[in-house]
Order: structure tokens, then C-alpha cells, then sequence
């Protein structure tokens, strides 16, 4: 049976109840309302040309339109000036300005789509949604619509967006791209300039030209040829002295040490007279090597800008309770010590302070990585960035935010990032060698030819450098590189460093965290024990009907459960259970001493492991049920796979140690650690790699941000905390860890083609050297093969892509 | 072929108004996003249904 998915969002259509579009002429399924009314409004403001365009996205890559309505809610608080101050600029009277960032864009017909419905909403003056950012410039009037409308009006058409201030990272990736953008303008024009006064010289040489105008023409590409070698080739010539100071043999040596004897040397022959000037050469090269570079940082960028994207804390909002007790809404980090603020039910505690009023249940799994709330009442503490579960409770905050206990994960994470092992890069070794071979090799050639023939000594060695020129060595692993992580991305892997690619070849060791990576962090129910003579789908449904009313974990558990029982009066108690009165009966769930109603023997668990909860009326008990953090789809194929390639697999798990033991268990994995904090996590790391391993790591929680960064390489997952996401070099941008799987495949692939690479260059090299040497290499023989030895690793690096 | 005294200094005049053209538009943000406008050309622009009603009088 082949899975029918979602038309519009590509998830699995599951639902039973049929919805459905007609779009593009047939009928389309649909997953949901949300997609379907998504879609309808699409189509009904004439922009069906989106579906026409757009290029397939992962599933689940677009945020779920069903998600929508929930996130709407808060969404008037956006009409408030004073949240607005941080983020709107008023031109004038009619004209206010802001950025959104934009979540669920996926290519170029995305921002068609939003471009067309933004400028068809009446107050919208101009609006420009940049595909490369995901950030949307709105200039608007604020008589006409107000901020929520306009974000309104993108979530209509299955988009979420969010007031922005750029950070700091962006405007520096928008002055390197506009800085690197002029050096290849000026070196490309330049390039074209010198390349056909060259084509006159190299003519004369065949034909007889003039001397006078043959030094014109000299002078004049010389001319042309200083800007493009001072400012277009700085990059390199900077590059080879910094590496140079740190007395270590980068890439740029040798492409510095070509171009620039190319150039004086020609500047020395147009003075002199010599015989021969290089200054096409010094062009084109420059010229090449600065696109290689370029398409490298591009796709360094994207990648960077994606995890900024992705580590974009949304704005926390906090209820401040003024002197006569009623809420304010302002940004969270504005909250002083000593301010009471409100939080409901449902709600993220937005700083640290001590409980005053209420009693609740917190869920704090991305501290500890337990998903089990812990039970909180007046005067004990609670921590920023945990969530409240059941009853809305007053807090007095006592830390201003930089000191709160999420700064100081943060500051284990940056020391952890800072002591993280170097990876050693192969061309780096190869250039070393290199640089070093080729240095001999001339001051040989050159003292040779001096004994000989002194006249042509300083030419022929001079050609032996050009002829050796390290372009096609040095574009052999950027280009791979490059190949491998747009391939990657295609593949639901996002690649954050510029190391990740190279250190996972190496990879040694392979350490999971087990709530939220291997699990998926939220409980289901996997089966039920009757203890009365009722069916199975009462005893859920009557469940179903108590745990509808709780936000707890395990209650999640129940909450897709079909038509759950209607129940009056429920009453929930923190941390025990939930209590409701059906057709004059009184229920309970939860705990077994709470839902016997204290009534003792309590009824014997059906089996020792697991988690179990009770559900029993005022006279007797009527069934067990069984709640389980389900293993993540295909994560046994995926240790499977580790284990062909003989890594070594490890859980490092924050919560306690039995349920540790299962997991480990059913997949097979022996090396287990459990009831690990986040410094105990670090050292365990730690100890792996001063026994000479290399440690990827796995990881979701802001619990497990310090162990990523401690890592030789570091992976999350898509549904991850902020924190966790800025630690990691690598993202897989789904629910599922399969992707790995291909990506270490991939990953394989490319280290290959970097070998052949480097391999041909090497090659190419070590055969034109003696024959340079030895004075037979004309200059436009080096010129072209230089050429084609590039052109050909850049193809190899292509079949990547494919 | 004297007259290359002539033509390249002019063509050097050529080049420099290029590369300061190319200059402005680089810090213009002229390439700011070069994804979006590579696939622009393939969206009609009159696919509105007003007019597409206009399209049914005719």
C-alpha cells in the first residue's frame, strides 16, 4: 500500500475523514482542515501557480497548518505599543516599518506567494521577502491594518511570522557576501581586460608585432592587473601571512606564492624588457580561485543562516502583576528582581524566582531531560525557561535574566566550545608538503639553469611556479565540500560548521541522549489491563474523558483517544491524578494511591517495568494502563547501521537509570550511563576522547548544549531547545534520526571524491613539473592546462549533487 | 595600428564606468537575494483572478 500524503505539506494523510482540493486541475488530498483552508485560500486569491512552481519539501519541513490557530492566539498582544517599540520603526505619520522573520519558507515560489498576498492586503504599501533570510521588510499603514492583521494575513496562507531584529552574525554575512561579490566583479572584468591584450601579444609573438606597441600593451595590462592582484587577491596574500606567522603551510601559500611572483615578475619584464609577462595569468587565476571561494561561502552561509533562523528564540512575553494586582504584558527580559508575574497554565516560566502563590506541576525536561513534571507549591524555587503544566501560578522573580540559570548553561557551553578538538584538514597536511616540494624544487631548477644558460634561469623557474600553480589542489576540497553540503541539505541535513563534513569520516564513537533523541520525549499508551468486566474502548474512553483536562505528559497520552466519556466537576491534583464525576459516579486517574481513593490493597501492576496508571471509581478498580517515550521511527536500523560500520554506540541519559536499562536494551547498546548531569555528561565525553576517540554526539535538550559543543562533532534534531541548536555543528531537519544514515553515506562518498580530487591534481602537478623543468612548457600550454585541471575537479565535485 | 593608442585608452575608460557600476549595484543590494529572482521570470504576474474573469468576457 503506498502512503498517501498531504498535497500541500507532504505529511502522511492518516485521518480517516476525507478532506480535499481541487488544485491544478484534480483532486488533491489533504492531511487536515488547516491545510485544506491553507490551500483553499491559496487558490481562491488566484495564486495557483505556487503549486505549479514550488519544489517539494521534506515532510514536515512546512510548519503544520493546524499549528497555526494556537500560535494566533497570543497574537493581539502584538498590537500593544510597547512591545512593539523593540521592533517597529514609525517613517511617519502613514508609514511604519518592521522585519518578520518567516518560518516555513521553502524556495522561490514561497516568496512569490507571500509577496502577492501581502501586496493585495489594503494598508501594505511595500513589501519585500527575501528568500536567502526568510526576513520579510513590511512597510504598512497603521490606520488601514494593524500588526496582527498582517500577520494574520501570511498565516492564511500556511506561513508563521515573527518581529525580528536582526542579530549581529547576519550584518557581518551580508558585508562579507557584498565585499566578496566586488572582489570577483573586479577581478572578472579585470580578467577580461588583460586576457585580450594578451591575445594580441601572444599573436605578435607568432606574427612580428612592433615593439613599441608590444610594450604598450604590457604597460596596459599591467595597469589593469594592480587593482585585481592588491585588492582582489588580498584575501589570498593576507591569508598566506597570517599561516605564515603561525608558522604553518595553509593553501593560500602557494596561491599567494604563484600569484605573486607572476606579477612582479612580469611588472620586472615590462621595466626590463624580459621576455615574457604573466599579468593574463595572475588575472584569470585570481578570478578562478575567488569563485571557488565564493560558491564555498555561500554555501557556508546558508547553512548559518538557517541555524540563526532555527536559534531564534521566539519573544517571551511575561505578565507582570502591577500594585494593584493586575497583569501587565511586557518583553520577558525586561523583568527586574523583586516583580511578581503571573504564569497560566500552559505557559513558560520566563525567569527564575520562588513560587508565592498556587500549586503546580512544572515540566522541567530541558534542564534535566526527565519528561515527568515535578510538583512545585508556594516558596519553592523554579528556573526560567520551564514549562507550567496544570494551575496558573505567581512568582517572584529573583535573578535578573543574565544571571538566570539558562546564562549559566550558556557559559558551560561556550567554555565547553572553546577547549573543542581542532579537526585536522587534509588539503591543509597535502599544502604543506606541497608548498615545501614545490619551493625545493624551484630554487633547484632555478641554480641548475644558472650554471647553464644564466639568461633564462629566472623564466624557467618562473613558469615551473606558474605551471605548478595549486589551483586545481586547492579548489580539490572546497568545491567537494561545497557539492556535499548542498546535497545534504536536499536530504534533510543541515551542516552548521565548516568542519562538520570533514569530522564525521573520522568518527569513532557515537553517544545518544536518550530522552528527545532516541525517544521521542512524549508518551503513548501501548496497552491496557482490564480489571472489571468493561471492554477496552470504554475503560479508554472514560480515560480519555478525565485526561482531556490535564496538560501532563502522561495525560498527552489519552488525548487522541476517539470520543472520550463526558465528565462533570474535574478537579485535577498536581502530580497525582485527575478526579471527575460521570452519570452520578465519581473517577479517578492517575497514581494508584490516588485513584484507589486510599483504599488499600492497591490492585497488583500487571508487570513490574514501565510506567503504569490507575483508573477506578468509587468501588472498585478498573484497569491499568500502560504509558511508554516511544522509540523514534527507524532508530534501531540506524544503530544497526552503526554498528556494520563498527562505531561504537553509548546513551548518556539525564533522568533515571531504568528506564536507561530498556532502551538499551531493546537496541542493543551496552555502554549505558544514567542520572548524568550536564557536567557529568562533558566528562564522560571527555574520557572517551582522551582514550583517542572521536565522539559524535546526539543530543536535544538545553541540558545536552555542553556536551555538543564538547564534541568532535555534534548533531540535533529540528524539534530541539535553542541552546542545543547553536551548540550543534548539524541539524537533521526532520523527526526521524534516519537521515544520518545517508549522510554518513554521503559523507563517505565525498571524502572519496576529495581523495580523487587531490589525487589528479597531485598528478597533474608531478607531470608538468619536469617538463617545465626542463623549459618545454610555453606559457599558454600552462595557462590551459591549469585551466582544464580545475574545470575537471570541479565536475568530479558535481557528481555529488546528483 | 597606431590607433590602439586611441581605442584601449577609451576602452580602459569603459571598464572603469563598469566596475563602478557593478560597484553600486553590489552595495545597492541589487544581489542581495540572487535565489528569488532566478526563478521570478517563471511566475505570471496577471494570474489574478480579476483578471482572469477579464480574460472570459473577452
Amino acid at each position: 500500500m503506498t502512503e498517501l500524503s498531504c498535497f500541500h505539506c507532504g505529511l502522511p494523510v492518516t485521518d480517516t475523514n476525507h478532506y480535499e482540493v481541487t488544485i491544478l486541475g484534480s483532486p488533491r488530498a489533504m492531511c487536515c482542515p488547516g491545510c485544506q483552508s491553507v490551500a483553499q485560500t491559496i487558490l481562491d486569491m488566484g495564486m495557483e501557480s505556487y503549486y505549479q512552481h514550488r519544489e517539494q519539501a521534506e515532510p514536515g519541513a512546512i510548519p503544520s497548518a493546524d499549528l497555526v490557530p494556537e500560535f494566533l492566539t497570543g497574537l493581539k498582544n502584538w498590537d500593544d505599543p510597547e512591545l512593539q517599540a523593540n521592533y517597529v520603526h514609525t517613517l511617519s505619520d502613514n508609514e511604519q516599518e518592521i522585519t518578520l522573520l518567516i518560518t516555513g519558507i521553502t524556495c522561490a515560489a514561497c516568496v512569490w506567494l507571500l509577496e502577492k498576498q501581502l501586496n493585495q492586503q489594503p494598508g501594505i504599501s511595500q513589501c519585500r521577502v527575501n528568500l536567502s533570510n526568510h526576513h520579510a521588510q513590511i512597510i504598512w499603514n497603521p490606520k488601514q491594518i494593524t500588526l496582527s492583521g498582517i500577520i494574520q494575513s501570511i498565516a492564511r496562507v500556511g506561513y508563521k511570522a515573527e518581529p525580528y531584529s536582526p542579530v549581529q552574525q547576519e550584518a557581518q554575512i551580508k558585508q562579507e557576501n557584498k565585499q566578496a561579490l566586488m572582489r570577483i566583479g573586479l577581478a572578472g572584468l579585470g580578467t577580461m581586460q588583460v586576457m585580450m591584450y594578451a591575445v594580441g601579444l601572444y599573436l605578435g609573438a607568432f606574427e612580428g608585432i612592433e615593439a613599441d606597441h608590444q610594450q604598450f600593451l604590457r604597460w596596459v595590462s599591467g595597469l589593469v592587473c594592480i587593482p585585481v592582484y592588491f585588492y582582489s587577491g588580498s584575501p589570498f596574500l593576507i591569508g598566506a601571512m597570517r599561516s605564515l606567522r603561525n608558522r604553518h603551510l595553509s593553501m593560500d601559500v602557494p596561491v599567494a606564492i604563484a600569484i605573486s611572483f607572476a606579477f612582479f615578475a612580469s611588472l620586472w619584464a615590462t621595466f626590463t624588457n624580459g621576455p615574457e609577462v604573466y599579468f593574463d595569468s595572475v588575472c584569470m587565476f585570481v578570478f578562478f580561485l575567488s569563485v571557488g571561494r565564493y560558491l564555498e561561502m555561500r554555501a557556508r552561509h546558508r547553512s548559518q543562516q538557517t541555524s540563526i533562523r532555527l536559534a531564534h528564540s521566539q519573544i517571551q512575553t511575561a505578565r507582570k502583576l502591577d500594585d494593584n494586582g493586575q497583569p501587565i504584558l511586557m518583553p520577558a527580559e525586561k523583568l527586574q528582581p523583586g516583580d511578581l508575574v503571573l504564569i497560566k497554565a500552559g505557559e513558560i516560566v520566563p525567569g527564575d524566582g520562588v513560587m508565592i502563590e498556587g500549586k503546580t506541576a512544572i515540566n522541567e525536561s530541558m534542564l534535566t531531560g526527565e519528561n515527568l513534571p515535578v510538583s512545585k507549591s508556594a516558596g519553592d524555587n523554579v528556573t526560567g525557561g520551564t514549562l507550567n503544566i496544570e494551575q496558573p501560578i505567581t512568582i517572584k522573580i529573583s535573578h535578573i535574566q543574565q544571571e538566570s540559570t539558562l546564562s549559566t548553561l550558556r557559559r558551560l557551553l561556550e567554555r565547553a566550545e572553546a577547549d573543542k578538538p581542532k579537526t585536522f584538514i587534509l588539503a591543509d597536511k597535502i599544502a604543506s608538503y606541497f608548498v615545501f616540494t614545490v619551493l625545493v624544487v624551484s630554487v633547484a631548477v632555478y641554480s641548475f639553469w644558472y650554471f647553464h644558460s644564466p639568461e633564462d634561469a629566472f623564466w624557467i623557474m618562473l613558469s615551473v611556479l606558474v605551471v605548478t600553480c595549486p589551483c586545481a589542489l586547492s579548489l580539490a576540497t572546497p568545491t567537494a565540500i561545497t557539492a556535499a553540503t548542498a546535497s545534504l541539505t536536499q536530504r534533510g541535513f543541515l551542516a552548521t560548521r565548516s568542519h562538520t563534513i570533514e569530522a564525521l569520516n573520522s568518527i569513532t564513537d557515537v553517544v545518544f541522549d536518550k530522552t528527545g533523541t532516541l525517544t521521542k520525549g512524549e508518551f503513548s499508551l501501548t496497552k491496557t489491563h482490564a480489571l472489571s468486566a468493561q471492554s477496552e474502548q470504554a475503560l479508554q474512553s472514560l480515560a480519555a474523558g478525565l485526561e482531556k483536562a490535564s496538560e501532563h505528559p502522561i495525560a498527552k497520552a489519552f488525548h487522541n483517544i476517539a470520543e472520550p466519556t463526558e465528565f462533570s466537576e474535574i478537579e485535577i491534583t498536581p502530580n497525582q491524578g485527575v478526579q471527575g464525576k460521570h452519570e452520578k459516579q465519581l473517577y479517578r486517574i492517575g497514581k494508584a494511591s490516588f485513584a484507589n481513593f486510599g483504599r488499600t490493597p492497591i490492585p497488583q501492576q500487571p508487570q513490574a517495568h514501565g510506567q503504569w496508571v490507575l483508573l477506578a471509581n468509587q468501588e472498585h478498580p478498573l484497569a491499568w494502563f500502560r504509558v511508554e517515550d516511544l522509540l523514534r521511527p527507524q532508530t534501531q536500523e540506524l544503530v544497526a547501521f552503526f554498528k556494520t560500520q563498527h562505531k561504537n554506540c553509548h546513551i548518556l541519559s539525564g533522568d533515571a537509570s531504568s528506564h536507561v536499562h530498556e532502551v538499551g536494551r531493546e537496541l542493543g547498546i551496552l555502554n549505558l550511563y544514567g542520572n548524568a548531569t550536564p557536567d557529568d555528561k562533558l566528562a564522560y565525553i571527555k574520557s572517551l576522547q582522551t582514550k583517542g576517540s572521536k565522539v559524535l554526539m546526539l543530543g536535544d535538550g538545553l541540558n545536552d548544549a555542553p556536551v555538543l559543543a564538547g564534541a568532535d562533532v555534534s548533531i540535533t534534531l529540528a524539534d530541539s531547545t535553542d541552546l542545543a541548536k547553536v551548540a550543534a555543528d548539524g541539524i537533521i531537519l526532520g523527526h526521524s534520526l534516519a537521515p544520518l544514515q545517508t549522510v554518513f553515506l554521503l559523507i563517505a562518498k565525498t571524502h572519496r571524491i576529495i581523495r580523487q580530487n587531490l589525487g589528479w591534481a597531485i598528478l597533474y602537478n608531478l607531470t608538468a613539473l619536469p617538463l617545465a623543468a626542463a623549459g618545454f612548457i610555453p606559457p599558454w600550454a600552462s595557462a590551459l592546462g591549469m585551466s582544464a585541471s580545475s574545470l575537471l575537479v570541479v565536475l568530479n565535485a558535481l557528481r555529488l549533487n546528483r | 595600428m597606431d590607433i590602439i593608442y586611441l581605442l584601449i585608452p577609451l576602452a580602459l575608460i569603459l571598464l572603469i564606468a563598469a566596475i563602478y557600476a557593478f560597484i553600486w549595484a553590489v552595495k545597492n543590494d541589487q544581489f542581495d537575494d540572487l535565489d528569488k529572482e532566478a526563478s521570478r521570470i517563471l511566475f505570471e504576474e496577471d494570474d489574478k483572478p480579476s483578471s482572469r474573469q477579464h480574460h472570459e468576457k473577452n
